[in-house]
């Protein structure tokens, strides 16, 4: 279940207290969401409080503790030295039939990762030696390999070429995939989810299907 | 002196992890305790060329590497120079370059997450985590650092260590934060060890 009960983020500015999310209360039942809304309106916000990246200052968030947040900067991602070492990450510690997963086992699904992300020929490299496009498919393939049951993509696809965006946005937003929240701008993208939050000055001001509130979101804009 | 691996078939690529792991244990107490003399020199020297022939890595990765020591060397062995004798200085430089080069083959040749399952890393995941952090670190470091001194270019400012020291504080720290976003953005697993902030 995914549900946010009165919740509110305040952070501190020189200038004070600013509040960047009020009393937000919502709860998303479909498989695919997206987020839209206007630069600065308070939707990566909404998506790091999900996420558990910060704590709310009041209310309550639910979310499934086995999640996967991409950033919306890819070269923030990547924790360890290589390309390989940095997707293996996600699986250390990971358990399967009750027992921890073996070296092998774990080299054969991060194989298979790369491989599915088109990052084979990179797997040894330096991950901060990647091109940004490429930051951005490690990034979501570190995230995948873990088999989370949510994934949060913070603008997935805005750095990748036509044809990696098209590949991204089929293995995200696919009927068999985990759950997704997707933050983004881009409305084709969206359109393709089963459900929408508009976000506007820190308040969720509409939810319903995706077409709905894209329309209402290009009404609001014109 | 932390490098980063560079895949490759040479012996040194093949040999187990834990044994070139306690190799340079091993050579480097043996080193650090040979008493200073010629004998001592040379072996540090055989030393030093035996890893680089064994890493059999192109030439120019392990010159910048050697290079990298050099300031190292040149302080110590001109220190010791000053303070006590030609020999005390060369037998110490030799030792800081035999040691030098024996820790960046390693590195070179072993990923780090073979060298973290080896013995005695393979005691503490977190202890393991820390190291790899530490060598993703420094690369993340050299890049900010060239980003602010591109960001002053672009506005025609002139290179200054005090114009460009403050802006790289600032983005290291924020780095800093984004590291431990990462963490808790990957599934919890005992490797990251994070817990959300609920």
């Amino acid at each position: 279940m995914i549900r946010f009960e009165n919740v509110s983020v305040t952070a501190q500015s020189p200038e004070g207290a600013a509040r960047l999310l009020h009393n937000v209360s919502f709860e998303l039942t479909a498989a695919r969401t997206a987020i839209i809304g206007e630069n600065g309106s308070g939707k990566t916000t909404l998506a790091r409080a999900l996420g558990g990246l910060v704590k709310p200052s009041s209310g309550r968030v639910i979310a499934p503790e086995n999640l996967g947040y991409l950033f919306s900067n890819p070269g923030a991602q990547p924790i360890m030295p290589t390309v390989r070492e940095d997707v293996a990450l996600s699986l250390r510690g990971t358990r399967s039939g009750g027992r921890k997963l073996r070296r092998e086992e774990i080299d054969a699904k991060v194989n298979a990762a790369l491989a599915e992300h088109s990052l084979t020929e990179f797997a040894d490299r330096p991950c901060h030696s990647l091109s940004s496009g490429q930051q951005q498919r490690l990034a979501l393939c570190s995230i995948l390999v873990a088999e989370p049951d949510l994934v949060i993509a913070d603008e997935p696809t805005s750095l990748l070429d036509a044809r990696h965006r098209r590949i991204v946005a089929d293995r995200l937003l696919s009927p068999a995939a985990e759950r997704v929240v997707l933050v983004t701008h881009d409305l084709d993208l969206a359109s393709r989810c089963d459900q929408a939050l508009l976000v506007q000055h820190g308040r969720v001001t509409a939810q319903g299907t995706a077409v709905e509130i894209i329309d209402r979101y290009e009404r609001s804009l014109v | 002196m932390i490098s980063l691996f560079i895949p490759g078939r040479g012996p040194l690529h093949r040999c187990p992890a834990s044994v070139k792991v306690l190799g340079l244990a091993v050579l480097s107490l043996a080193l650090a305790l040979a008493p200073v003399s010629l004998v001592t020199i040379g072996a540090a020297a055989a030393v030093t060329a035996i890893a680089i022939a064994l890493a059999a890595l192109r030439p120019g990765i392990v010159l910048r590497d050697l290079l990298r020591t050099l300031p190292f060397v040149v302080f110590i062995g001109g220190t010791l120079w000053l303070l006590q004798d030609g020999l005390a200085a060369g037998t110490a430089a030799a030792r800081i370059l035999a040691i030098f080069t024996l820790a960046s083959v390693l590195s070179r040749t072993t990923r780090v997450s073979d060298m973290m399952a080896a013995w005695p890393f393979r005691l503490s995941e977190r202890l393991a985590l820390a190291l790899s952090l530490i060598m993703t670190m420094i690369p993340a470091l050299l890049t900010i650092g060239a980003q602010v001194r591109d960001a002053q270019r672009s506005r025609g400012l002139r290179p200054s260590l005090r114009r460009w020291i403050m802006p790289f504080l600032v983005l290291s720290l924020r780095h800093a934060d984004d590291v431990d976003d990462a963490l808790l953005a990957r599934a919890p697993t005992a490797a990251t060890g994070r817990s959300r902030n609920r």
